[in-house]
């Protein structure tokens, strides 16, 4: 287990390199120059200019200016914008929004995910089963734009319910966010806990439990669920990871000021060393959700064992 | 749009490494590897079996006719219409001197756009885009992720290493995020540039689901028997590995064209995705989302013309591998 | 600056302003201010939408977002009248000049910064300096190019030596001396804009800090700091020296998408936003009714020709584009009647607006473009080209149907991001018709034709250097250098008639500010700046926004 351990640990590192690498060398590919642009379609005296170019080292080449990205990392410096902010100061300030986002979407998910995923499982092929499968296959057939604007709109602007845009009224304004960003996951653990009951319902351990003249609750209750739930476990573990970086689209439909909105707005400035950040981070939170699944599968299911 | 976590690759994280055990067929989750692995004791059957079950299943008869239907016309979109998509005035929304997009009418079924186009002719030719972007995206990619997916799952070492680290690389990246950035480095973004860029980020699923397919039937005692025969390598994996591995790719891969299909849509509405003069759902849907109060129409039916594709092909998806899934029988 | 000899008009102009400030100087402090209509002190607070500002740094400071926020903290020296745009001094007392090449500027006396200094004139020039300065890459300093010494804070090779302009001098506390490398009538207008304003002491220690609390001298001080992403809020400053503003205190709420804003707007929970989307336009005047706001902008619309490139050299060819473009539709269809269409160069803003100097070649005439594009040889397809973040592919789109249906061409589009586009368009490598756009940086009719269509305009992108542009800057040096204003207009018309017709762009449309406001607030004035006058909204009940 230890061992395991670390070396899942250290396959991090190349993943690291490499995904910084291949970040920076696309937003080095962006076309257009993001000085001239900084000022927009007024001029920019050419020694202003001159100085922007040297002091973000616009004029190396690709790897020179990897290599002095990774020694300026290596010292703790993330980089500045153009607008001279510390790239980690952004980062600080945007994540703990995403991350609350991401958590009362993860939140709504798995409780929501996991009373529908029972209820179709329990009982295949009833009107509840059948009604979750349209429902759910409805929701990832909608693109997450029309279903974010949709919701806004009757949710938000008609109804009032929830707040429309922005995160001035504290968890309030993340509900509606939340939900939009959750519901195509919803909709998986929805799924995959209805597909992995059915096959465990027919296990022989169940059909034994079953002989044995335990009531189908016990059955269900002691049995089947702890098992059935492993995979769901599983998927929203990574699914956390996945919420951070797929919020580029929730929050721009919903004013939130996070890290998915902030790495939009960056590739378009070609802020380089702001992007690279934030993905790299992005990676890394997701490698991490990964060895913890490693590690959960070990915890929950003891048929499992690492070296 | 976290797509890659559809229900089969969930065992996926916990077999990756080159000098892990292999994985326990009995392991949770493993439907989809268990099927593969009872697979060949009736291999004969297993595609002859699923489509006896198939035809009588209306979910798989009515979403396989509906991409019939589809197809005519993304390859013949004139037997639905004689219009021209192309062929728009905004003079056509000009009404007394005013502006007015109108709805359905007489001639115009569909009403018009907010370029004075009939919005019928636009929508049927809205298909030919949204099909192709989603099957040339999923073709290429399971195309990568099954030759990678199986020299990696094959060959083991240093190999799988090497592919699973990649393959990690650009699992960790969001698709839309990914295609974000590579699609703005792109000098035109047409079909070709929008497939490709949702490629590079998709195939790590697929590969992986196909890399554990593969080392569940590698374990398997036909295989060793064909290896024992004196089978080449090439020959092994040509007509063992590869007709029973790809079953949960098929399954997977259908799901996914009417995933991809939706994103062409989302990144249509960032500003990164076709450019015009393109005619795409995802162009309309996003060129309709604030005049949805007042023109209903605008959203309405593209959007429920894509709804419609991609519902069909996860539905197809669900059909195929409840069917090619023994287990579940 | 390439710009050279300047116009008198606006000497005029000024001196018209300069004798109406001395005038009425004394009581400036209570008879309400120079619009006339501020209404009554209300208190209260109210909510304004803005975008993320890039900077709020006077020297950093040019966009919209960044400019409105700077409105309510700082004062400038020249102010503009929101409906006439005519000048008036505001922190200044005066701006002084015997031979339009050196200027004394003197500030009023009795002003104090947030923190309680009080202004001085060495604030100003410690200000420009850091600006001009090239070591603190400042978007504003080419602003100062015409000052004396700015060419050695920006040297062609290598770092400055020094960081001062030898052209500015602090001659006591409230006033300066400002050396211009030559003559320059409307310096004092250009004085009124963002990128003069003042800056504390210590500034330059800690510009950074100053960017996310910026301390000023106007109606309004910071409440905490910016909140990037989120909002910026600003109180009442107790000790301002002008009139007293009507709110209390002010939230620029930030909005990523205009979209979003304008929801909000109509939920009740913003107060106003000066940029209602085009989509929602049609709906406005019915969801806002009165609260609903048309000003004219200085914005000026116009398709671009690369003269540089074949076959757009040929005048006949520009010619049946204008004419295959159809305005009225546009602006009628995509703009729901808001854009003016524009059959001239000089704005409705400005002195000297023609109705219609362009005549046949900018009215809509399928027919005759048809015939002029077959006889000359118009190519099978045409390029156009814009860039993609600004909202402009549904006109583009219009046009581009407009032009396949009566030229009989195929289009082509290249939307690129803005940074690429700007690149080709310096660089002369479009090969198409391109939009392009322009709002003035005073009100002026030279500020419509010297800058964009003269030989050495800084925005003459068109490659009319090679093609003719000498009649036309004639002209406009001659206007600037004339006394009499109607003379001057008179010859701007010729200028203008001028580039017409030699057609290096056609006018599409002019600009207008939509905005639109909540039922807590009133008194919502939009200046021809598009900006909203912070200091007259009234909040309704006095309470709480």
């Amino acid at each position: 287990m230890g061992r395991f351990f670390i070396r899942r640990t250290l396959e991090i590192i190349p993943v690291f390199f490499g995904a910084t690498f291949l970040i920076f060398a696309m937003v080095f590919a962006l076309p257009g120059d993001p000085i001239r642009a900084l000022a927009g379609e007024k001029p920019l005296s050419p020694a202003v200019q001159r100085q922007f170019r040297e002091e973000y080292n616009l004029d190396d080449p690709l790897p020179v200016q990897y290599g002095k990205y990774i020694a300026g990392f290596a010292q703790g410096d993330f980089g500045q914008t153009f607008r001279g902010e510390q790239v980690v100061d952004i980062m600080k300030e945007k994540f703990p929004i995403t991350a609350r986002l991401a958590l009362f979407a993860f939140l709504f998910e798995a409780t929501l995910g996991i009373i529908a995923g029972l209820l179709a499982g329990l009982r295949r092929g009833s009107f509840v089963d059948n009604l979750v499968l349209v429902s759910t296959i409805t929701v990832v057939s909608v693109p997450i734009f029309v279903l974010g604007f949709l919701a806004q709109l009757i949710l938000g602007a008609e109804l009032g319910w929830f707040p429309v845009a922005g995160i001035q009224d504290g968890t309030m304004s993340y509900l509606l966010p939340a939900m939009v960003l959750g519901s195509l996951s919803l909709c998986y653990v929805a799924r995959l806990l209805r597909t992995s009951l059915g096959e465990n319902l027919r296990a022989d351990y169940v059909r034994t439990a079953t002989a044995k003249g335990l009531s189908r609750m016990r059955v269900v209750g002691r049995h089947t669920l702890r098992n059935s739930l492993i995979p769901v476990i599983t998927f929203l573990a990574v699914d956390l990871g996945y919420l951070m970086g797929g919020a580029i689209v929730t929050e721009s439909i919903f004013n939130v000021p996070g890290i998915g909105r902030e790495v939009f707005l960056a590739i378009r400035g070609q802020e380089g060393p702001l992007v690279v950040g934030i993905v790299t981070a992005g990676v890394l939170i997701f490698m991490f959700a990964n060895l913890v699944v490693d590690l959960l599968y070990a915890v929950l299911d003891p048929r499992i064992r690492y070296e | 749009m976290e797509l890659p976590v559809l229900e089969e690759p969930q065992q996926e994280s916990i077999d990756q490494g080159p000098t892990m055990s292999g994985p326990d067929p009995a392991g949770p989750g493993a439907a989809v590897t268990a099927a593969a692995g009872d697979a060949p004791l009736r291999q004969a059957s297993l595609w002859g079996d699923a489509w006896r079950s198939l035809r009588k299943n209306p979910f798989f008869v009515v979403p396989v006719m509906l991409l019939i239907v589809y197809t005519v016309m993304a390859v013949a979109p004139q037997l639905f219409t004689d219009g021209d998509p192309l062929a728009c005035n905004v003079r056509n929304n000009i009404v007394d001197g005013q502006l007015l997009i109108r709805g359905p009418t007489e001639g115009h079924p569909f009403g018009f756009d907010i370029q004075g186009c009939d919005y019928y002719t636009r929508v049927i030719y809205g298909a030919r885009v949204s099909l192709t972007i989603g099957l040339l995206t999923v073709f290429f990619s399971s195309l990568i992720a099954v030759t990678l997916g199986s020299l990696s799952g094959f060959y083991g070492g240093w190999v799988d290493g090497l592919i699973a680290r990649f393959a990690d690389i650009i699992f960790a990246i969001p698709l839309v995020l990914g295609g974000i950035i590579v699609l703005n480095t792109m000098d035109s973004r047409g079909v070709p540039q929008v497939s490709f860029a949702l490629l590079l980020f998709i195939w790590p699923t697929t590969m992986r689901l196909m890399r554990s397919s593969v080392l569940s039937i590698k374990e398997m005692d036909y295989v060793a028997a064909a290896r024992a025969l004196g089978g080449s390598d090439w020959r092994i994996l040509r007509s063992h590995i590869l007709p029973n591995g790809m079953a949960p790719v098929i399954v997977y891969s259908t799901i996914t064209v009417g995933i991809i299909i939706a994103v062409e849509a989302t990144l249509s509405f960032l500003g990164v995705g076709l450019q015009l003069p393109a005619v795409s759902w995802g162009l309309m849907i996003s060129g309709a989302q604030f005049r949805i109060l007042e023109y209903p129409h605008l959203l309405f039916f593209p959007a429920a013309f894509l709804v419609v594709l991609v519902f069909s092909f996860i539905l197809l998806g669900d059909a195929l591998r409840d069917a090619l899934d023994p287990r579940l029988r | 600056m390439r710009r050279t000899k300047r116009l008198s008009l606006m000497c005029l102009l000024l001196v018209l302003a300069l004798v109406a400030a001395a005038c009425g100087g004394d009581d400036g402090g209570d008879t309400g201010g120079d619009t006339g209509d501020t209404g009554e002190v209300t208190g209260g607070e109210f909510s304004i939408q803005i975008c993320e500002p890039q900077f709020l740094q006077p020297g950093n400071t040019q966009e919209t977002c960044g400019s409105q926020v700077l409105q309510g903290i700082f004062d400038p020296l020249v102010e503009f009248d929101p409906d006439t745009a005519e000048p008036s001094n505001d922190v200044a007392e005066s701006i002084e000049s015997e031979d339009l090449q050196t200027w004394t500027i003197t500030i009023k006396e009795g002003i104090t910064w947030h923190n309680g200094d009080p202004l001085t004139a060495q604030n100003y020039v410690d200000s420009w300096n850091w600006t001009a300065d090239s070591t603190n890459k400042a978007l504003n300093s080419y602003f100062f190019a015409n000052i004396e010494g700015y060419d050695d804070l920006n040297p062609e090779k290598g770092k400055p030596t020094v960081h001062e302009m030898s052209g500015l001098k602090v001659i006591d506390d409230t006033s300066f001396e400002v050396t211009l490398t030559e003559p320059f009538s409307q310096f004092p207008l250009t004085v009124g804009y963002g990128a003069f304003y003042p800056v504390p002491e210590g500034y330059a220690d800690d510009p950074d800090a100053f960017n996310e609390a910026p301390v000023g001298i106007g109606p309004y001080m910071m409440d905490g700091k910016w909140k990037h992403d989120q909002f910026v809020k600003v109180v009442k400053y107790p000790d301002y020296w002008g009139d007293e503003p009507n709110a209390d205190a002010i939230e620029f709420r930030i909005y990523a998408d205009v979209n979003t804003a304008y929801t909000d707007l109509l939920a009740g929970n913003l107060d106003i936003t000066d940029t209602i989307p085009t989509e929602s336009l049609a709906a406005a005047p019915q969801e806002l009714g009165e609260r609903f706001i048309q000003v004219p902008s200085s914005y000026f619309g116009y398709i671009g020709f690369p003269m540089y490139q074949e076959p757009w050299d040929k005048l006949e060819l520009r010619q049946a584009v204008s004419m295959a473009l159809d305005r009225e539709a546009i602006t009628t269809a995509i703009y729901q009647g808001t854009y003016q269409p524009a059959k001239s160069i000089i704005a409705p803003v400005v002195p000297g607006f023609r109705e219609d100097p362009c005549g046949e070649f900018c009215e809509h005439n399928p027919e005759e473009a048809k015939r002029l594009w077959d006889e000359n040889g118009g190519p099978d397809e045409i390029i156009l080209w814009f860039n993609n973040d600004g909202g402009h592919e549904e006109w583009m789109e219009a046009f581009s149907n407009q032009l396949r249906e009566a030229l009989g061409v195929t289009t082509k589009f290249e939307s690129l991001a803005f940074e690429e586009y700007l690149t080709l368009q310096d660089e002369h490598k479009l090969t198409g018709p391109y939009r392009g756009a322009w709002v003035f940086d005073y009100p002026s009719p030279q500020n419509y034709l010297e800058p964009i269509f003269s030989c050495d305009g800084s925005s003459q992108e068109f490659g009319y250097e090679d093609h003719g542009c000498e009649e036309a800057s004639d002209l406009i040096e001659e206007a600037n250098a004339t006394e009499d204003l109607d003379a001057a207009i008179e010859l701007y018309h010729q200028a203008e008639d001028a580039i017409l017709a030699d057609l290096p762009g056609t006018p599409t449309w002019f600009g207008v500010t939509n905005a639109g406001y909540g039922e807590n607030v009133d008194n919502v004035i939009v200046d021809v700046f598009s900006f909203v006058r912070l200091e007259d909204v009234q909040v309704l009940g006095g309470g709480d926004a």
